[in-house]
């Protein structure tokens, strides 16, 4: 994700707009490896408009890539320079700092940003947590925890995760399958130390998070609300799979930098390999769903008549799946759509909030019933994961199969179910 | 809520007993009607203690050929005051469904889109335990296409998932003899049917309900604000017209074509 400063925000600026196509243009050839030629074309930009950041910006990624720091550090100055009231251009010079080794400095920058507003400050208190995180957790430390897990632990394939349902299935076994993202790790407890060391950094990710699943960050001062992350862990210490963020998805969240993607993916790791990695839950890739989705399996479940529950925001989805691949589905929950999404999901007309009501209403339902040998293939995000905790708790079979289910409902919520294809329900 | 296999009746039963009883229902269940207004005429009183509810509007109360009058320039008035005071009777009802859908067919032509009606009764009552529509009577050609519709959405949802919600209806209005009879059935042997003769809120509720569709007083005089009828739906042979319907022959004519179409669909 780029970010160019305020000023590329403003089209109407005369001359930016062609100028912001040739910087794409000359990130398009950094990409590539056409370094040469990129620097060609962010020094004219750099050249033709001094007063705006992302020449500037674009030029340090650029020398920071060449192994140039002190160069590139030059460049991010210079951003900030040409605009120093934007926050996220400074971002750029403050981690770059922290890659530097320069804590210090990198909050002393910080410190001189104007505080405008609340918003803005909670922003700068983050940088300064993540500016922290990155210190004490660079890449060289944190990136050997994917690799321990994916190397001497093992993940699993989906040949292997087919196999553990399958057994849970047919033996009517409690199981789940539970996969965490970024959102997830947002709201981990790593333990009372690791929360005071970085509060303003975990509540600025929490508050983004709860923004992203319920269209505002009200449920934070929730003490419900919060007292769900207690299950949130219960069901990740007691699922059979696990699924977690893999090495280069977190070396892609190092390179970008992310204030969200690190700690939170880091974190996950770090408590599986501390917590969990001796006890009987096995890992796998986040990414199972799609793995599992490529393999076929989602037509060998079909096809073998389990009985079937669906708890999604796709209300055409039990139907369409009853429909076009003979699922026997003899359960199904309607759960609002998250507001994220809210424009390509549409609305599914559910007028009640995800939590508490229908939350609690379908945890009371699911109590009351033998989940004994049911499975459930659940799409709910966060909540979602705790659906799949009570379910194995109650007997039942859960999977949580995230954004699998918007594929199969033709609802494009990211990048790679734009192949349609791939993501059918009934694959041919 | 439960979708396996088990006899429909029994929780049709089992509904229609904690109708006449007192305190919440918790069953997941479907209101589905044609008209906004027709909520309130089927359970203003008691729709407060379904915790479940889904509401279903199949029309948005707007005919295809608007003429104005003196209260309604265009049909978008008439759009937005009906939504408006449909929400105001909900609200007056203390009504609180856990999910609202408006189909949106316009009025007087929810037979002519049926099929697409019965898809999308088929996906959301996929969710209920029970449903309440209309009864098949002749009172309104779009009652009668919902109570066509709702019968067989649960046929299909029977056969695609081996059960479908428990079917009920409410009374609306008939003619007999010449005469229209509201708030009560046309009798039929074999369905259970209870009167829920309403507390003095319940009633109060009823009578704000109605007083909220303002657009609709003319009409609503008719219906009685002290009870609620609801029973059992039967299973109906659509083949055959209501005995004396309040709609014209063109209406009926398309009413049994639509029928024979799906007739020949549903059995192919």
């Amino acid at each position: 994700v780029t970010y160019w400063g305020e000023s590329a925000q403003k089209e109407s600026i005369s001359g930016v707009f062609d100028a912001l196509q040739v910087a794409r243009h000359g990130i398009e050839l950094r990409e590539a490896g056409e370094l040469d030629a990129a620097e060609a074309i962010f020094a004219d930009l750099v050249r033709k408009h001094p007063d705006k950041s992302f020449g500037w910006q674009e030029m340090g990624v650029l020398q920071a890539q060449r192994g140039d720091s002190d160069k590139a550090l030059e460049f991010f100055n210079g951003a900030v320079n040409a605009e120093p009231h934007d926050l996220l251009t400074r971002s750029h010079l403050v981690l770059h700092l922290v890659d530097m080794g320069r804590l210090t400095d990198a909050q002393h920058v910080l410190d001189q940003h104007p505080i405008s507003s609340d918003q803005v400050r909670r922003r700068i208190l983050a940088m300064r947590d993540f500016a922290r995180y990155l210190d004490d957790w660079p890449k060289m430390k944190g990136l050997p925890y994917p690799n321990h897990i994916e190397i001497n632990l093992g993940f699993l394939d989906a040949a292997g995760v087919e196999e553990r349902i399958f057994d849970a299935i047919h033996n009517e076994l409690p199981f789940s399958l539970l996969r965490l993202g970024d959102g997830e790790g947002a709201w981990m407890n790593l333990g009372p130390n690791d929360e005071t060391d970085y509060p303003h950094l975990y509540e600025y990710n929490r508050r983004e998070m709860l923004r992203i699943w319920f269209g505002n960050d009200n449920l934070y001062d929730d003490a419900g609300f919060q007292n769900l992350r207690t299950g949130l862990m219960q069901a990740i210490e007691r699922c059979d799979i696990l699924g977690v963020p893999y090495s280069l998805r977190l070396n892609r969240e190092y390179t970008l930098k992310s204030v969200r993607g690190v700690p939170s993916c880091l974190n996950i790791l770090k408590y599986y390999v501390d917590n969990m990695a001796s006890g009987p839950t096995t890992c796998c890739s986040h990414d199972i769903h799609v793995e599992l989705q490529d393999s076929g399996f989602f037509t060998r479940l079909f096809g073998s008549q389990a009985p079937l529950g669906t708890i999604t925001c796709h209300a055409e989805l039990p139907h369409k799946m009853a429909m076009e691949v003979s699922a026997k589905i003899t359960q199904a929950y309607l759960i609002p759509e998250e507001k994220g999404f809210a424009d390509i999901l549409g609305a599914n007309g559910i007028s009640d909030a995800h939590f508490p009501n229908v939350f609690n209403r379908i945890l009371s339902d699911l109590e009351a019933q033998s989940q004994k040998g049911m499975v459930w293939l659940v799409a709910a995000g966060y909540l979602g994961k705790l659906y799949c905790g009570a379910i194995r708790e109650m007997g039942g079979i859960a999977l949580d199969v995230g954004s699998l289910a918007d594929g199969w409902c033709e609802k494009i919520t990211r990048p790679p179910l734009r192949n349609k294809e791939r993501f059918a329900l009934a694959r041919t | 809520m439960d979708l396996s296999p088990s006899d429909a009746s029994s929780p049709a039963m089992d509904l229609l007993e904690k109708f006449s009883g007192a305190g919440p229902i918790s069953v997941s269940t479907a209101l589905v009607v044609a008209h906004p207004d027709d909520e309130s005429i089927a359970m203003s009183g008691t729709v407060a203690r379904l915790t479940r509810l889904t509401m279903i509007h199949a029309t948005d109360g707007a005919p295809k050929h608007f003429e104005p009058s003196g209260r309604f320039s265009t049909k978008e008035d008439l759009l937005r005051t009906r939504i408006a005071e449909t929400d105001q009777a909900l609200k007056a009802a203390l009504a609180h469904p856990i999910r609202r859908l408006r189909y949106e067919f316009t009025d007087g032509e929810v037979i002519d889109h049926i099929e697409t009606f019965i898809d999308r009764l088929c996906i959301d009552l996929m969710f209920c335990e029970a449903v309440i529509t209309h009864a098949y009577e002749g009172g309104h050609i779009d009652h009668d296409a919902c109570s066509i519709a709702v019968q067989i959405a649960c046929l299909r949802l029977q056969r695609l998932v081996g059960r479908a919600p428990a079917r009920l209806e409410f009374a609306g209005y008939y003619a007999q003899r010449g005469k229209v009879r509201a708030a009560q059935f046309t009798p039929r042997e074999g369905c259970n049917e209870v009167v829920v003769n309403l507390s003095a809120t319940a009633r109060r509720r009823r009578e704000l309900a109605f007083a909220a569709h303002r657009s609709q007083e003319g009409n609503l005089r008719f219906f009685n604000v002290a009870r609620e009828c609801y029973r059992q739906a039967p299973h109906y042979d659509f083949s055959r017209l209501p005995p004396t319907p309040l709609y014209n022959a063109i209406e009926q004519g398309r009413i049994a074509q639509k029928v024979k179409i799906l007739a020949s669909a549903f059995h192919s």
